[in-house]
């Protein structure tokens, strides 16, 4: 034990040298930027989080990349064409894209990037993100060799990328952290130790300084970039906050300048005191309940209409969610891209009073006498998901419903869940991936275990779902989709309840930030005035 | 004395040993995995994430094979910090813990000490209660009450301190009180009840009717008795207080080693667990083992052969 | 035999250990008042939640985050906003409204004939009950009338020391709170004391080997650490108000072994006990009969200590999110719901925290007390 004790006491003695060292203070522009969580790895290809991508939009730039405004603008490619029939992408590579050693980006680079994501040695979670690619499902479960992936590098600057079926929302994939490339060289070289700083080698507006788990992610300019003549922030501290409260307690102090998510105890004050630097968007996201329609007691759907009915939408997201959600009546959110318009409750205007006597005739008609049916709540710890299930719960109690709430801990719910768990009622949200309803949608096809929570079979949704991955007109398909979300929304198997928003905190010296409905945010766009 | 000191350490082998083992098959009946996430995985890639990492191999050769590393040194990979190994995470993250820790105890042992002899020295007059009372109450008010209200008034209203974070001294002050006030108050009372205690005994009564000086007589006799209760105390205390606190790094934003505990449980990280399972169960062993040393040394009636 | 029943006769008066003990301790002015005081929280947590004005878990859906006032709820420039916006939910024209002491009047009309079921708009208000239509002569409404007034009495309520983010009256969910700290508190230290003291007293009287043995299973759960374990039970029976104090009597026993089981290897030196040894009593009879009844004094003073732990504890793991299932509530969640209220809604915090405090004061002064009483050196 002893060297080890002398070991922890000298490094932190190094510690505490360093940290004096580091302070002395420089003209560069540093951005303190606080982020959710910690990644679990920098390794793009086995990321899945809203967190991580807000890091890898930073380090890698794909052929594509949102803007600002979340606008698909040319990133890496500076042009592409479509085949006729949707299937073939021809996208041409600017000639200026380097990597931060100086290296050309070439073709060759996506090409390897998208092999490597499906192999199945990879483990990539988000792998089917790129499944429109042809082969590409066959190469993740290992029946067909990676070099078979529909991706060509037709020379260094022109790549040839063929899908099998027509895919509207495909450029908006390949925005997602799962379409960047690789430096093949640096992978090669080094391998799962590919992502540690001095090792890293990415092709964004910013390259990696250093990682220290639970303290920062640092990055610097990335000299080579193509824009980097446009870059204003030298460096960008990304900071992980567990604490949302923590995040705000430093804001305030002037220590970050921005905060990506909202203490939601703490509504009323922000509100109150910290002006436009409060900021609430649209998101692309539901919170929902899903209901498991096996149980005979919420098998028939007039039963879950009833107590879809009886939630009063309005109190949880004004008084228990301080207006950081929004009424929900729909199941796949408003703004979305290539839907038009949305499938909506046909209660959703009507008063809570009204729709409480409804949910007791539709009660009464499915033969449950008042006060015989109790439901279980079930949701994980977390912020406000325990004040949401109690209030619920008090709205069951209108239409003669009592309820039991149950809570638990996170990892294990989430399982359970998917393991066709014995429960009633419980929570759960989802954030889209790409602004397409599809993303939505699709989670309640019948073979989604994963997702499926309900565990909802239901042959004429799967059918239009289906009906819909085959149709290349967008207003066509949009027809097919709101048919099927119609359907969802008439079969009640999850209640779609609020709508999230996202909240940030965006300090005034930081310019350039604009809301939008993907909230994202790239530090290449943003300026910081001292 | 040496002897003894091996021999102890050599009776810790087993101890660890036992305790991996237990903690092992304990963490692995928990429901879940460290890839049950809120977004459920394809099942496909699930098979091909728990290929990569061993999971589809029956549970005692994955325990074989972790104790066959662990003898080696290794703690494995971590699983939902996949860029780190866990000794990694414990190579930056256990300096930082220890530099609190020993901050705060030594902060609590001086000014802990100092208040509770001065407390019984002046029994029951006002400066004892006042130790008592704010010592009473230093106790009773939980941590993540402290942490936020300290973050708050010095770093928010005043600025005079950063509200979080980690690198400077600066950054060092508000978490460090926050670990050492209810210490202090704690020690404080130790230190008065025993104080107290050896002031009526024999040994300082007699240094007393020999006429030697007040300060000799509580500076050398009395709190050479009164230190036992203190240091028997401490031991544990201050293995918990180098492995870090939860609540302290989480509120001021500091990447030690105590969030590693509930983030790796939480996250079933099972190799995290794991090494912080090791790493506090060291701890807690040397310390035992420093208290019956310091015993030997303070106390004349304790001896190891 | 004769001779055993000779010694077991009492002795004079004033030899009695605890009539000592008790005597001390009344004379112990803080101990005597911390003793009060703990006697009327815990008839606080008994008793309290009947009586107090609120259902600890009823939502009051208008009063969310009400701060704390000793003055009755509306405020009386409420009372006619909350009465336009619950009658606009009628859609029914609406006149002028009219609010004096405890009554709220409004004429209304309508194009159709006034349904007399509006009134449910009004009585669902917490603001208001007992709404009533009436004709506007005053009388009772006529089948069929297109317009009228709607009167309803104001429902005054009175929130102590606030609501909750729900809508919850505080001070009850503070007395249920106290009733669930206290409980745990003392379940866990009984079970920690019952635990504790057989493995103590068995491993040192029986000494040796087995005593070994015993301890170093104490040494190894004692370096497992606690919330690993708690983490463990939760995520296997979910949470479960038995399971916490399961969970902190589980780990809280180590320390109580240690200290009974030194007690124990001194007794065991004691004469009486060697004696009983030697005429052939059974080692069970030894320990229930003079080693546990002789260990008892410090064993007493470690509960007294014990209690306030258990609580802390209790309140780390609410923090953690690890505590007591809605809609019940302890004074340690309480707590943790109130610091991430501390601005803003500061009574949140304040009230639970000052309450716990205060109990956790008169806890630790009842302990030094009986310490003081029970020192058999001061006798």
């Amino acid at each position: 034990m002893r060297p080890l004790m002398k070991a922890a006491l000298l490094s932190t003695a190094i510690v505490l040298c360093v940290a004096y060292a580091v302070t002395s203070a420089s003209a560069e522009i540093v951005y303190n930027r606080g982020n959710d969580t910690d990644p679990t790895t920098l390794d793009h290809q086995k990321t899945s989080t809203v967190a991580e991508g807000n890091l890898m939009r930073d380090l890698y730039e794909g052929l594509v990349v949102q803007d600002a405004a979340a606008k698909i603008v040319p990133g890496v490619a500076e042009s592409w064409t479509v085949s006729d029939d949707g299937l073939v992408y021809t996208f041409k590579l600017r000639q200026d894209a380097k990597w931060s050693n100086g290296d050309p980006v070439k073709a060759s680079d996506f090409v390897f990037a998208y092999q490597r994501i499906q192999k199945p040695e990879t483990a990539a979670p988000y792998a089917n993100m790129l499944f429109p690619m042809v082969n590409a499902e066959a190469i993740n479960k290992g029946e067909k060799q990676a070099t078979e992936l529909g991706v060509k590098a037709i020379d260094d600057h022109t790549l040839e990328i063929t899908l099998t079926s027509p895919t509207p929302y495909f450029l908006e994939l390949l925005t997602h952290q799962t379409g960047y490339p690789l430096h093949q060289a640096s992978v090669e070289k080094f391998g799962d130790d590919f992502t540690r700083p001095g090792n890293m080698v990415t092709n964004g507006a910013y390259m990696l300084e250093a990682f220290t788990p639970n303290d920062k992610i640092a990055m610097r300019k990335n000299p080579h970039f193509h824009d980097a003549a446009n870059v204003q922030i030298d460096v960008v501290n990304f900071i992980p906050f567990e604490d949302r409260a923590t995040c705000l307690r430093r804001f305030e102090a002037g220590e970050v300048q921005s905060c990506s998510d909202l203490d939601n105890q703490q509504m009323d004050y922000m509100k109150a005191n910290l002006g436009d630097q409060l900021r609430i968007a649209p998101y692309l996201g539901t919170y929902y309940l899903p209901v498991k329609v096996k149980k005979e007691k919420l098998a028939d759907p007039r039963v879950r209409q009833a107590i879809s009915m009886a939630i009063d939408r309005d109190f949880l997201a004004n008084q228990i969610w301080r207006g950081s959600m929004l009424p929900a009546y729909s199941f796949v959110p408003p703004g979305i891209g290539n839907y038009g318009e949305n499938a909506v409750l046909p209660y959703a205007k009507d008063d809570i009073l009204d729709r409480e006597d409804a949910a007791k005739a539709l009660l009464a008609e499915a033969g449950v006498a008042e006060g015989s049916l109790t439901v279980e709540l079930r949701h994980n710890t977390g912020e406000n998901h325990k004040n949401t299930m109690t209030a619920l719960s008090d709205m069951l109690k209108n239409i003669g419903i009592s309820s039991t709430i149950v809570e638990m801990e996170g990892t294990g719910y989430f399982d359970y869940m998917k393991q066709d768990g014995d429960f009633d009622i419980t929570r759960a949200g989802w954030i889209g991936d790409y602004s397409d309803p599809q993303n939505f949608l699709f989670l309640f096809e019948s073979q989604n275990l994963g997702f499926n929570y309900p565990r909802w079979a239901n042959p004429e949704y799967d059918a239009l779902m289906q009906k819909a991955a085959q149709t290349i007109d967008i207003d066509e398909r949009a027809a097919v989709l709101k048919q099927a979300e119609e359907l969802l929304l008439k079969e009640m198997p999850i209640i779609p309840i609020m709508y999230y928003s996202s909240g940030s905190l965006v300090s005034d010296k930081l310019k350039g930030w604009e809301d939008n409905v993907m909230n994202v945010h790239g530090t290449r766009w943003l300026s910081l005035a001292q | 004395m040496i002897v003894y000191v091996l021999r102890r350490l050599a009776s810790a082998i087993p101890t660890l040993f036992i305790i991996v083992t237990l903690a092992f098959f304990m963490i692995r009946l928990a429901p879940g995995g460290p890839f049950s996430l809120e977004r459920p995985l394809d099942p496909l890639i699930m098979q091909n994430l728990e290929r990569a990492y061993n999971f589809d191999k029956p549970l005692w050769q994955q325990y074989l094979i972790y104790i066959g590393n662990l003898l080696q040194g290794d703690l494995g990979p971590s699983f939902t910090r996949r860029d780190f190994s866990v000794g990694d995470l414990f190579r930056t993250g256990l300096p930082v813990s220890i530099a609190l820790g020993s901050l705060a105890m030594s902060i609590a042992l001086v000014v802990g000490v100092l208040l509770g002899a001065l407390a019984a020295l002046r029994q029951n007059s006002w400066v004892d209660y006042t130790v008592v009372g704010t010592a009473t109450l230093g106790i009773t008010i939980p941590t993540f009450v402290i942490a936020p209200l300290l973050s708050l008034s010095f770093g928010v209203m005043m600025g005079w301190l950063p509200a979080g974070g980690w690198g400077t001294w600066q950054h060092m002050v508000l978490p460090v009180a926050t670990l050492a006030l209810p210490q202090i108050a704690i020690v404080a009372r130790l230190t008065r009840g025993a104080t107290i205690e050896a002031l009526r005994s024999n040994h300082v009564r007699t240094a007393r009717a020999y006429g030697l000086p007040a300060r000799v007589v509580v500076g050398v006799h009395a709190l050479r008795g009164a230190i036992l209760p203190v240091v028997s105390y401490l031991g544990p205390t201050a293995a918990a207080l180098l492995t870090g606190s939860v609540v302290v790094e989480t509120i001021f934003g500091i990447p030690g080693i105590g969030r590693y505990f509930v983030q790796g449980a939480l996250g079933r990280d099972y190799t995290l667990v794991m090494g912080t399972v090791v790493v506090i169960a060291c701890f807690v062993i040397v310390f035992n083992l420093i208290v019956d040393i310091l015993y030997a040394w303070l106390d004349p009636r304790v001896r190891y052969d | 035999m004769s001779e055993t029943t000779l010694s077991t006769a009492l002795p004079p008066a004033g030899r009695s250990l605890g009539q000592d003990a008790w005597v001390r301790l009344k004379r112990n002015k803080a101990a005597v008042a911390s003793a009060i005081v703990l006697m009327l929280l815990a008839f606080a947590g008994i008793v309290g939640p009947y009586l107090a004005p609120h259902p600890y878990d009823r939502i009051y859906p208008q009063y969310v985050r009400t701060p704390a006032s000793l003055e009755a709820y509306p405020r009386k420039d409420a009372i006619a906003p909350a009465f336009m916006s619950a009658l606009e939910r009628a859609r029914v024209q609406i006149g002028e409204i009219a609010v004096s002491g405890t009554t709220v009047r409004a004429p209304i009309s309508s194009d159709a004939p006034l349904d007399p079921r509006i009134v449910r708009y009004v009585d669902r208000s917490d603001l208001f009950s007992n709404a009533r239509l009436e004709g506007l002569d005053g009388k009772a409404l006529t089948a069929g009338a297109t317009s009228g007034t709607i009167v309803a009495d104001v429902h005054r309520l009175r929130f102590l020391f606030g609501t909750d983010a729900n809508g919850r009256d505080l001070l009850s969910r503070i007395l249920i709170g106290i009733r669930i700290s206290l409980a745990i508190g003392v379940l866990a230290s009984a079970m920690s004391l019952l635990l504790g003291v057989a493995y103590g007293a068995i491993a040192g009287y029986l000494g040796g080997r087995i005593d070994n043995v015993m301890m170093r299973v104490v040494d190894i759960l004692y370096s497992l650490p606690f919330i690993f374990f708690v983490i463990l039970l939760v995520v296997f029976f979910g949470r479960n108000f038995v399971l916490i104090f399961i969970a902190i009597g589980c780990t809280e026993w180590l320390d109580m072994a240690r200290i009974v089981r030194g007690q124990t290897l001194t007794l065991k030196r004691q004469e009486y006990v060697q004696a009983a040894e030697a005429l052939g009593v059974p080692d069970a009879d030894i320990v229930r009969r003079h080693i546990i009844p002789n260990a008892l004094g410090p064993v007493v003073v470690f509960v007294t200590l014990l209690v306030p732990k258990a609580i802390l504890l209790e309140s780390l793991l609410s923090f953690l999110g690890l505590g007591v299932q809605e809609p019940l509530t302890s004074l340690g969640l309480l707590i943790a719901e109130g610091a991430s209220n501390m601005r803003g809604a500061a009574w949140l915090l304040i009230y639970p925290a000052v309450t716990l405090t205060t109990m956790l004061f008169a806890l630790n002064f009842l302990g030094d007390g009986l310490r003081d009483a029970l020192d058999p050196k001061d006798r």
